[in-house]
C-alpha cells in the first residue's frame, strides 16, 4: 500500500516535508470532552505539533460485540477527538494495542476477553499466569491463542473505518503502533509461560522449521522422538545437564513467539489498509526475548523503538539503551519517554531531573521521542498539564523552552556518527536465562503491591555446564562489555551498541568493533566477524577469549579469522592494547580536560554545523576546558550570541547540567 | 476492598512526591533470607541477591535460625516442590479472582501453610502490605483523610473514598486548590462534595512510624 508518510533518518516525512518526530501523549477517554480543546491548546503552546493517544479496547468494546465510540459515553468519542486535533492542526499518532497497559485495569483488555480460558497463557503447571497489577491481578493472554487474534481482528474491524477516515492526508493520523511492549507482560524469563496447547503447537512448528527432520532434532537432543509434536516443552533447567540445545531452543522459541505475535498484529493492521507507517515499542529488554534489530526485519514494521523511564540521574541505563537503539534501529526512537509518573511508582521527577534525562538521551543519539504523558489522567501525575488543561508552570515552561530550542536549531537534522560499535553476545544472554531451576513470577508490582517474591538467584544451578558463562548477575549484561564501555568512556570515545544478531550490513557502518566472545560461539556469528575483519580499513576485536566450539560443543571448523580478529583479554588495558595492535582509536575533534564531563559531537551533513553536548553527570560543579585546533565560532544554546574562540573554551557546569554549544561551519578554521 | 476501577486524580507532585518516604516509614523494608533445600544441596540468598554461606546444620535447629542471622527480619526455607505447589495455588482462578488486597493476604497466608515452605519471622504480627494497615483504619463507608506534616508543613496527604466497603477513589487535598494546605478546610470540602462522613488521621512524619490505625 502506498504510504503518504514515511520514516526518515531524521524523523517523519509527511507529504513532501520532513518533520522532527517529537510528540506527547494525551488520553481522550480519561478527560471530560469539554477539556479536550484546552489540553490540546496547551500541547500546541508547548511547541508540539504531534499528539499521541492509545485507543483502549476495554473502553470501546466493554461488552463483546457492543461497541462504544462515543454513542454511550461522550468521553469515548474518538472521532470527535481526532476532528478536534485536525482542527487545531495537530498530527496524531495512534496506539490501538490491543495491549496498552496505560495503568488501566487488565492493561486495557476487556474483562470478557481475559476470562476466556483458551485466551490465557499457561504456566508449566497448567494454571493461568497472573500479573498482580495494583487495582486487579489478572491472567495474562497467550500470544499463541488463535481466539485472541480472532477477537482482536473483530475489534480492529470496528475501529478501522474511523482510523481510515482520519489518516493523512484526509486527516491527521500519521503513525500507528502495532501492539505495545509485546513481551509477556513483564514475565520475560523463559520458564514462566507459555505452556498452553496453542503455544506448544507453535513451539513444535518452530522446531520443525529449524530441524526439518525429527532425526536431526534427536541427534541434537539425544532423544528418540518420532515426530515434532512429541517434543516436551522444557519447564526448567535440569541441574547437571550438559546437553543444552533443548533449552536454547526453548529460549529462542520465546523470541519466536513474540515475533510471531507481532507478525499477526501487523497482518491485522495491514488488513485495515491504512496509508501510514507502523512502529512498535519494546519495553526495556536489550536481550532475549527481545531484539529491536529482528523486529525491524518483520515485513510491515518500519521502526522498533524502546521506552525509557529513567530514575533521576540514571545515565547508565539511558546511555546503554539509546546507544543500543542507535546501533540497532533504523531510527533511534523512544515511543514512551517518561513525563510524570504512574501513581504507584513511588517516585516523581522534578522538571530539572526530567530535562536532564531528555537532553542526555539526545546527546547519546535519540532522534525521535514521544513524551508520555503531557496531561495528567487517571493513575498518572506530574505532567506539564493537569487533567483539565490547566498549566503546571515549572513543567510547562521546561517543555516549552526545550521544544523551542529543538525546533529553532533543527536539532533533528544533526547526526551523531561514532565509528566504534560494541556488539553484545546475544547467545550469552540466552545461556544465562536458560540456566534456571525454576523461573518464578514476581508477585509484586510497584510500590503498593509487595508480594512474596523470591530472588531469582536462589534458583541458579549449583554446577554450571562445562561452558564459559559470564558472571554478571543480570543476563542482559556482560562484564567484558561493561569494561569496554568504561574504557572507551574514560578516553572520551563515542560508540554505538548492538548485539550479535545484527547483520553484517549493520557492522559495516563502523570501523572498529568490540564484540564479546566466549569459548563457544555459533559459527554464523564468527563467520560474520571474520567477514567484517577482512574488509579494508576495519578492525575487529573480541574478548575475553577466542571461541573454540559452537554452543553444542562441536569444534569451530573455520578459525582462519583469528589472524585478523584481535583478542582483548582485559579491556582495562585498552589504550595499551590498541598501541600494541596498531589500532588507531578515532581522533577526536574536541578533547575535554575533565574525565567526568561527557562530550558528544553531532554534525549536520548539509551545512557542516555541529552541536556539542557537554554533560556533567555528577553532583559536583565542574569546570572543564574543551580543546580543539584552530578557531571555532561557538554559541551556547539557546540564548548566547556566537563568539570566536581559539584552541579552547572553558565551561563551568552545575551538577547534573547539560550544555549545548552550536559550532557553525562558517567560523571554523583548522590551524 | 480496593475497587478494580479505582480512580486516582489530583495527585499534585508537591504532595505525591513523598509517597515512598511515607510508605517506608509505615512499612519499613524488611530483610529476608531465602533458603532453598534441594537434593543437590542448600542455597541461600538475601533479598538483594547476595549469596549467603550456610551449612546443613543450621537447618537442624530451625527454631534458632533467627539468632544465627541477626540481620534477617524473616527467614524462609523452601523445597522445590513447595515453591511449585505455592505458585500453582496462587494462580488458580478461584484465588486470582479475589480483590488485590485479599490476593495479597492469600499470598502471605499460603506461604505459611504450604507444605515444603517454612517461614520464621522476628515479629510475626507485622503488617506485610499497606492494605493490612488500611483495613484496620477503614471501618465504614466515608472519606478517609491521611495528613502528614514535617516541620509543621504539609509533607504528604491522601484521601480515600470508600463506598460499599470498597475504595473507589484516591485523591489528595490538591482537589481543592484553595484548601490544599489546610486539613480542616479540606475535610469541609470533602463533606460538601461527597456527602459522606470524613475520618482523619493528622500527624507529624516523625510520629507516623507509630501510626497503624
Amino acid at each position: 500500500m502506498k504510504k503518504n508518510v514515511i520514516f526518515t533518518e531524521n524523523g517523519l516525512k509527511i507529504g513532501k516535508k520532513e518533520y522532527p518526530l517529537y510528540s506527547g501523549s494525551v488520553h481522550y477517554w480519561r478527560m471530560e470532552p469539554e477539556h479536550w480543546s484546552r489540553v490540546l491548546d496547551g500541547v500546541k503552546n508547548m511547541g508540539f505539533s504531534i499528539v499521541e493517544t492509545y485507543i483502549p479496547w476495554r473502553i470501546h468494546e466493554p461488552v463483546r460485540g457492543e461497541f462504544d465510540f462515543g454513542e454511550k459515553n461522550p468521553r469515548n468519542d474518538l472521532e470527535k477527538f481526532l476532528y478536534l486535533c485536525e482542527e487545531k492542526g495537530l498530527y496524531v499518532i495512534v496506539r490501538p494495542g490491543p495491549h496498552i497497559n496505560a495503568e488501566m485495569t487488565l492493561f486495557g483488555y476487556p474483562d470478557w476477553l481475559l476470562e476466556r480460558e483458551e485466551i490465557q497463557a499457561k504456566s508449566p503447571e497448567g494454571t493461568p499466569v497472573v500479573y498482580p497489577y495494583v487495582t486487579k491481578q489478572f491472567p495474562v493472554p497467550s500470544y499463541a491463542s488463535p481466539e485472541f487474534y480472532e477477537e482482536t481482528r473483530h475489534y480492529f474491524g470496528a475501529l478501522g473505518p474511523i482510523l481510515r477516515r482520519h489518516c493523512y492526508p484526509d486527516g491527521g493520523i500519521v503513525l500507528i503502533q502495532a501492539d505495545n511492549e509485546t513481551c509477556n507482560f513483564f514475565r520475560d524469563h523463559p520458564y514462566v509461560l507459555d505452556y498452553s496447547a496453542a503455544s506448544a503447537e507453535l513451539f513444535h512448528q518452530m522446531l520443525e522449521e529449524k530441524y526439518e527432520q525429527i532425526q536431526r532434532l534427536n541427534q541434537a537432543y539425544g532423544t528418540s522422538y518420532e515426530n515434532f509434536s512429541q517434543v516436551v516443552l522444557p519447564s526448567c533447567y535440569q541441574e547437571g545437564e550438559e546437553r543444552l540445545e533443548p533449552y536454547f531452543d526453548w529460549t529462542e522459541y520465546k523470541e519466536y513467539q513474540i515475533r510471531d505475535s507481532l507478525k499477526r498484529m501487523l497482518t491485522i493492521l495491514e488488513e485495515l489498509k491504512l496509508p501510514i507507517p507502523v512502529f512498535h515499542n519494546c519495553a526495556y529488554q536489550e536481550y532475549t526475548p527481545i531484539s529491536v534489530y529482528l523486529d525491524e526485519q518483520l515485513p510491515g514494521l518500519d521502526v522498533a523503538g524502546m521506552d525509557a523511564y529513567p530514575d533521576p540521574g540514571d545515565t547508565s541505563m539511558l546511555k546503554e539503551r539509546i546507544r543500543y537503539l542507535s546501533g540497532s534501529s533504523r531510527l533511534p526512537f523512544v515511543p514512551e519517554f517518561g513525563s510524570g509518573s504512574w501513581f504507584d511508582r513511588g517516585l516523581l521527577l522534578s522538571p530539572g531531573e526530567e530535562l536532564f534525562g531528555y537532553l542526555y538521551a539526545f546527546a547519546n543519539g535519540m532522534k525521535a521521542v514521544n513524551f508520555y504523558m503531557l496531561a495528567d489522567r487517571n493513575r498518572w501525575t506530574g505532567c506539564p498539564l493537569r487533567n483539565d488543561g490547566s498549566m503546571r508552570p515549572a513543567w510547562f515552561f521546561m517543555f516549552r523552552s526545550l521544544m523551542n530550542m529543538l525546533k529553532k536549531e533543527e536539532i533533528y537534522r544533526f547526526q551523531r556518527k561514532p565509528s566504534i560499535l560494541i556488539v553484545k553476545n546475544y547467545d550469552m544472554g540466552r545461556l544465562k536465562a536458560l540456566l534456571s531451576l525454576r523461573d518464578r513470577n514476581t508477585f509484586s508490582s510497584n510500590c503498593f503491591i509487595k508480594g512474596t517474591d523470591i530472588p531469582e538467584k536462589l534458583f541458579h544451578p549449583e554446577k554450571m555446564p562445562d561452558k564459559m558463562v559470564d558472571t554478571h548477575a543480570h543476563y542482559g549484561k556482560e562484564n567484558w562489555i561493561l569494561k569496554v564501555m568504561d574504557a572507551l568512556d574514560a578516553c572520551h570515545q563515542e560508540y554505538d551498541i548492538t548485539d550479535s544478531l545484527a547483520d553484517l550490513s549493520v557492522l559495516k557502518k563502523y570501523d572498529l568493533i568490540f564484540a564479546s566472545s566466549y569459548d563457544w560461539m555459533q559459527p554464523e556469528v564468527w563467520k560474520k566477524y571474520v567477514n567484517f575483519a577482512a574488509l579494508p580499513g576495519k578492525n575487529m576485536v573480541v574478548g575475553p577469549v577466542y571461541p573454540i566450539s559452537d554452543r553444542a560443543g562441536n569444534p569451530l571448523k573455520n578459525m582462519d579469522g583469528e589472524g585478523r580478529i584481535r583478542l582483548l583479554k582485559d579491556p582495562g588495558d585498552l589504550r595499551k592494547f590498541c598501541e600494541k595492535e596498531k589500532i588507531v582509536l578515532p581522533e577526536r575533534e574536541y578533547e575535554c580536560s575533565d574525565p567526568v564531563v561527557e562530550l558528544a559531537v553531532h554534525e549536520r551533513q548539509d551545512t557542516g554545523d555541529q552541536i556539542l553536548f557537554l554533560v556533567n553527570p555528577s553532583e559536583q560543579e565542574r569546570t572543564a576546558d574543551i580543546f580543539f585546533s584552530g578557531h571555532r565560532k561557538i554559541r551556547a544554546l539557546p540564548e548566547e550570541t556566537g563568539m570566536l574562540f581559539e584552541k579552547q573554551r572553558c565551561v563551568r557546569m552545575q551538577p547534573w547540567e547539560i550544555i549545548l554549544w552550536k559550532i557553525e561551519q562558517e567560523g571554523k578554521d583548522y590551524a | 476492598m480496593l475497587d478494580r476501577n479505582l480512580i486516582t486524580e489530583d495527585l499534585e507532585p508537591e504532595i505525591w512526591v513523598n509517597l515512598q518516604k511515607v510508605l517506608d516509614r509505615i512499612l519499613p523494608p524488611q530483610k529476608i533470607l531465602h533458603i532453598l533445600v534441594k537434593e543437590t544441596g542448600i542455597r541461600a540468598v538475601s533479598d538483594s541477591g547476595e549469596e549467603i554461606s550456610i551449612t546443613p546444620d543450621v537447618l537442624k535447629k530451625r527454631e534458632n535460625m533467627l539468632e544465627e542471622f541477626p540481620w534477617a527480619d524473616e527467614i524462609r526455607v523452601y523445597s522445590m516442590d513447595g515453591v511449585r505447589a505455592y505458585d500453582q495455588e496462587l494462580q488458580k482462578p478461584e484465588i486470582f479472582r479475589k480483590d488485590i488486597d485479599e490476593y495479597l493476604e492469600e499470598m502471605y497466608e499460603r506461604l505459611k501453610h504450604t507444605e515444603g515452605i517454612s517461614v520464621y519471622e522476628r515479629i510475626p504480627a507485622r503488617e506485610k502490605h499497606i492494605f493490612a494497615i488500611l483495613k484496620k483504619w477503614i471501618r465504614e463507608d466515608g472519606c478517609y483523610l491521611c495528613w502528614v506534616t514535617r516541620e509543621q508543613k504539609l509533607f504528604f496527604n491522601c484521601i480515600l473514598q470508600v463506598v460499599q466497603g470498597r475504595i473507589i477513589r484516591l485523591t489528595t487535598s490538591a482537589r481543592y486548590p484553595d484548601s490544599m494546605y489546610d486539613p480542616i478546610m479540606t475535610e469541609k470540602e470533602l463533606k460538601k462534595e461527597f456527602g459522606l462522613p470524613v475520618s482523619h488521621a493528622i500527624m507529624d512524619y516523625d510520629d507516623f512510624f507509630h501510626w497503624k490505625t
